[in-house]
């Protein structure tokens, strides 16, 4: 490796406005049944298929445009007629994804490593971020307690409000997690203040009726929330190393945006290699941290080498993926730690599972599919009397959880849990 | 000796002023950072106030609120995402004692006649409403020196008191003006001169009868008075007639005494606006604007009582959409682009200027000397400074953290207090904190 060498360039800019890997699966089914399908095709089976799934974003207009593109570049469709129609090599994934689920995502893995060249990039960017805090990143957005009230849409005067919530934001973040937003807090003020200012001279979005400007106004919340996101994205994961100040990508079009972002981090955390929350009340903002670590080859069962994901000095992914045996006593430890934090920062016994799976994943470093199978051994370990706690879990919600519907959830044996409450029990 | 007749041993406060190896006697800074306006400790009542601190706001205020015809104006707090204890409730006692000092003249130019009041809300849930507001506004004004100036101007100006006696009035108008004896050792005739004052208050409505002073019956004016124009404090009566008596015959009242304005500074609003519900908080908005703006009480029509309310962001979003829709964004914008005009934006210290965290120190521990220096020991300049950043530049946080650090280096004896002691005081604190949003997060356990 030369000093020099930088990331290949991508061969498709611009992720698609899909984050369920579970699209690409369906579209090629619908290939298969129509024999040749055009986007209209698409547009009309794929979302009653995705009905029963259980949180798909909206689909937008360009949602199947996008699909269609992606899945031309894989090489599992191809042009026919002014139609689409399946190829070998999708025929082939579709019987993988049949089989062997996790050849099938790692096949997709692979495919989207080669067009987009941002997995691989993505986490090692993330490591050169925080290698202390293992590549722990935040994201941040305007602290919870922060009650703005509308503005005019053309006033867009940085004031002493603005900076504060800014400050207290920085702050919030740095306290939280030491070294998880590695940006200059003036610089990155600085850079919030002129975008913010930027974002008033835009025009209202056309959904708007904005034929009085005057009449318009906005939410100084929701337009600070973009403006942090965007600044933040723009700062961390720019094309120039953070370490070298080198270019990364010889294409300036490898800028990652704030929208890439957003849909990058479910599509890596489908992959395991990453793991992200937006509902830790102690941080502000995004907390992401990879679930995969860049190594030589290692021997340890605990994780699964991804090879062609390989870095520019050569060294390949591993992905986290321990074994019951090997963390299975650290797991329930550490779920009894968990558990008495939010008991006894909540005072209630009913904890939000989706919280204790959060910190669990963020503590042990894995993913939520290992904490599912990891929490229903605890779980079937309570029932058996094999440790000396009860585990109760429910699908019920409290009143305050209904907010959260849209977040992932946790699921055991199928069924989506919400609430865990943990009691020792004299064996 | 009998426990019965047991009393506190009177001690030689000098010999045993512990607080004497640091040159003061006393801890110089207040146990409880808050405002007690009725406390004769001065580190308590507000009277310990940096000018220079808030110079801004000051300015803001006299411009907004004294120079205008403003009726309703706002003190908005933001310094709530830190905590409490910016200096609100100091702030505003200092702007009431400046006015009341010269009623006003300073501050207006000599163009009005100025008193303020200032009015904290009980905690009461059910004072939430209008007539129970005013009532608290009243019960504030009998609490203050009001009726006695409002009785000594009546008097002075009723043309029966000769030039040379009012010269001799001192400000203790108790003891002089306000008191029969005073006027009568002084050859006033009293009698004429309350027959006089009480055909003014006729005129306005408030039948007063005062006694008549003879050689055998010493009698005391100003308490008939005040008895006359008390009302009883129970609910039923304020809600009944309670806004109509403080906002027409109060303010005919004040009016006649010669006032132009009376300032009322209604501090901690969330208080009344949290408790209340839909449709309480959308008749105090209609209440203000009956009031204050557009009703037919004289108040209303003269626009005499100006009043300032003290929000924060939080309530100011409760009380928006209803104070829309009472129309009084037409008259006082609460929050938007004109709220400019008529709002005191009360900030956090600036971190920057490390001169006026040391001029706050000093005229904390020059009140505790017998003699006042420039000296900030037994504190070092760092510990000040360092004392202010853990206190998230919040006055009230900073004193309460300097009361600690007295007490404990006396305890410990600290020679001197720098930035190593200071920070033991706040590592000691926050291990006794609950688990809260500014704490670090647990380490990981696994490292890849």
């Amino acid at each position: 490796m030369t000093n020099n060498a930088v990331w290949p360039s991508p061969t498709l800019y611009g992720v698609g406005h899909f984050t369920d890997l579970r699209l690409y699966f369906e579209a090629l089914h619908i290939a298969v049944l129509y024999d040749k399908f055009s986007l209209r095709t698409l547009q009309k089976e794929l979302p009653e298929r995705v009905k029963g799934l259980v949180f798909v974003e909206g689909f937008q207009k360009t949602t199947f445009q996008d699909l269609i593109r992606e899945l031309l570049r894989f090489g599992y469709i191809e042009k026919s007629d002014n139609l689409y129609k399946i190829t070998d090599e999708g025929q082939s994934y579709l019987s993988l994804a049949a089989t062997d689920k996790e050849a099938a995502r790692d096949e997709l893995l692979y495919k989207t490593q080669k067009v987009f060249v941002t997995p691989a990039w993505f986490i090692d960017r993330m490591w050169k971020l925080n290698p202390e805090g293992q590549g722990q990143i935040v994201v941040p957005a305007p602290i919870k307690e922060w009650k703005a009230k509308s503005r005019k849409w053309n006033d867009n005067k940085w004031d002493f409000e603005l900076e504060e919530v800014c400050k207290r934001t920085y702050s919030r973040v740095n306290n939280a997690l030491p070294g998880s937003f590695p940006i200059c807090e003036s610089s990155w003020i600085s850079q919030l203040k002129n975008e913010y200012e930027r974002k008033g001279c835009l025009l209202p979005p056309k959904s708007v009726d904005s034929s009085d400007i005057n009449n318009v106004v906005y939410n100084p919340r929701a337009r600070l929330s973009v403006v942090m996101k965007d600044v933040s994205v723009r700062s961390l994961f720019s094309i120039t190393s953070p370490n070298t100040d080198r270019r990364e990508f010889s294409n300036i079009r490898s800028q990652m945006s704030h929208r890439s972002f957003m849909i990058w981090c479910p599509r890596l955390e489908s992959f395991g290699l990453l793991f992200y929350t937006d509902y830790k009340k102690e941080i502000p903002g995004r907390l992401l941290f990879p679930t995969s670590v860049y190594k030589k080859e290692v021997t340890n069962t605990d994780y699964s080498p991804k090879i062609f994901l390989t870095r520019l000095d050569g060294d390949y992914l591993h992905v986290h993926t321990p074994s019951w045996e090997s963390i299975g006593e650290l797991f329930v430890d550490t779920l009894l730690e968990v558990y008495d934090f939010f008991y006894n920062k909540e005072g209630i016994m009913y904890i939000s599972l989706q919280d204790v799976r959060d910190e669990m994943c963020r503590i042990l470093r894995i993913n939520p599919t290992t904490f599912e199978s990891f929490i229903q051994i605890t779980y079937e370990y309570s029932l058996k009397r094999k440790i000396a706690y009860t585990i109760s879990l429910e699908t019920d919600m409290r009143q305050d959880m209904k907010k959260q519907l849209n977040r992932r959830g946790v699921y055991i044996n199928g069924i989506l849990n919400t609430l865990i409450a943990i009691k020792p029990y004299t064996l | 000796m009998n426990n019965l007749l047991r009393r506190v041993q009177n001690n030689n406060a000098e010999l045993n002023n512990k607080y004497s190896v640091y040159g003061f006697n006393q801890n110089p800074f207040p146990v409880d950072p808050a405002v007690k306006p009725l406390s004769d400790d001065k580190r308590e009542n507000g009277s310990i106030f940096l000018t220079d601190l808030r110079r801004d706001e000051i300015k803001e205020f006299t411009d907004n609120f004294i120079g205008k015809q403003m009726k309703i104006g706002f003190l908005m707090d933001y310094a709530t995402y830190r905590g409490r204890g910016i200096g609100k409730t100091a702030f505003l006692n200092y702007m009431k004692k400046e006015i009341n000092s010269d009623l006003g003249d300073k501050i207006s130019n000599g163009k009005e006649v100025l008193y303020a009041i200032y009015v904290s809300p009980t905690s009461e849930k059910k004072d939430r409403t209008m007539p129970l507001i005013a009532r608290n506004i009243f019960v504030s004004m009998c609490e203050s020196d009001l009726f006695l100036t409002v009785f000594s101007r009546l008097r002075a100006f009723s043309g029966k008191i000769s030039e040379q006696i009012l010269n001799q009035i001192t400000d203790d108008y108790r003891t002089t003006i306000a008191s029969d004896k005073w006027l009568y050792d002084h050859n006033v005739d009293v009698n004429h001169l309350n027959s006089e004052v009480s055909k003014k208050l006729q005129g306005i409505g408030l039948e007063i009868q005062f006694e008549d002073m003879t050689l055998f019956h010493q009698t005391n004016s100003y308490a008939k008075f005040l008895e006359s124009i008390r009302l009883s404090t129970k609910d039923y009566y304020w809600q009944k007639e309670g806004c109509d008596y403080l906002f027409s015959k109060i303010v005919r009242l004040l009016k006649l005494a010669d006032f132009t304005h009376c300032i009322i500074l209604l501090d901690e609003v969330e208080k009344i606006v949290t408790y209340q519900n839909m449709s309480e908080r959308r008749s105090f908005c209609d209440g203000l604007r009956n009031y204050f703006i557009d009703g037919t009480s004289v108040n209303a029509i003269t626009g005499f009582f100006k009043v300032m309310l003290t929000i924060h962001p939080n309530s100011q979003e409760l009380l928006m959409p209803h104070w829309k829709a009472a129309g009084l964004d037409r008259f006082s914008e609460l929050g938007g682009t004109t709220a400019n005009s008529n709002t005191v934006f009360f900030k956090p210290l600036n971190q920057d200027d490390t001169e006026m965290t040391l001029k706050l120190t000093r005229i904390y521990l020059n009140n505790a000397r017998e003699t006042e220096s420039d000296s900030i020991s037994p504190f070092t300049k760092n510990a000040l400074l360092t004392a202010m950043y853990h206190a998230d530049n919040i006055p009230g946080k900073f004193l309460k953290s300097m009361y600690i650090a007295i007490e404990k280096g006396i305890d410990k004896n600290w020679q001197t207090i720098d930035v190593e002691q200071i920070n033991s005081l706040w590592e000691s604190k926050k291990g006794k904190e609950e688990v809260s949003s500014m704490t670090e997060l647990p380490e990981t356990k696994i490292h890849l």
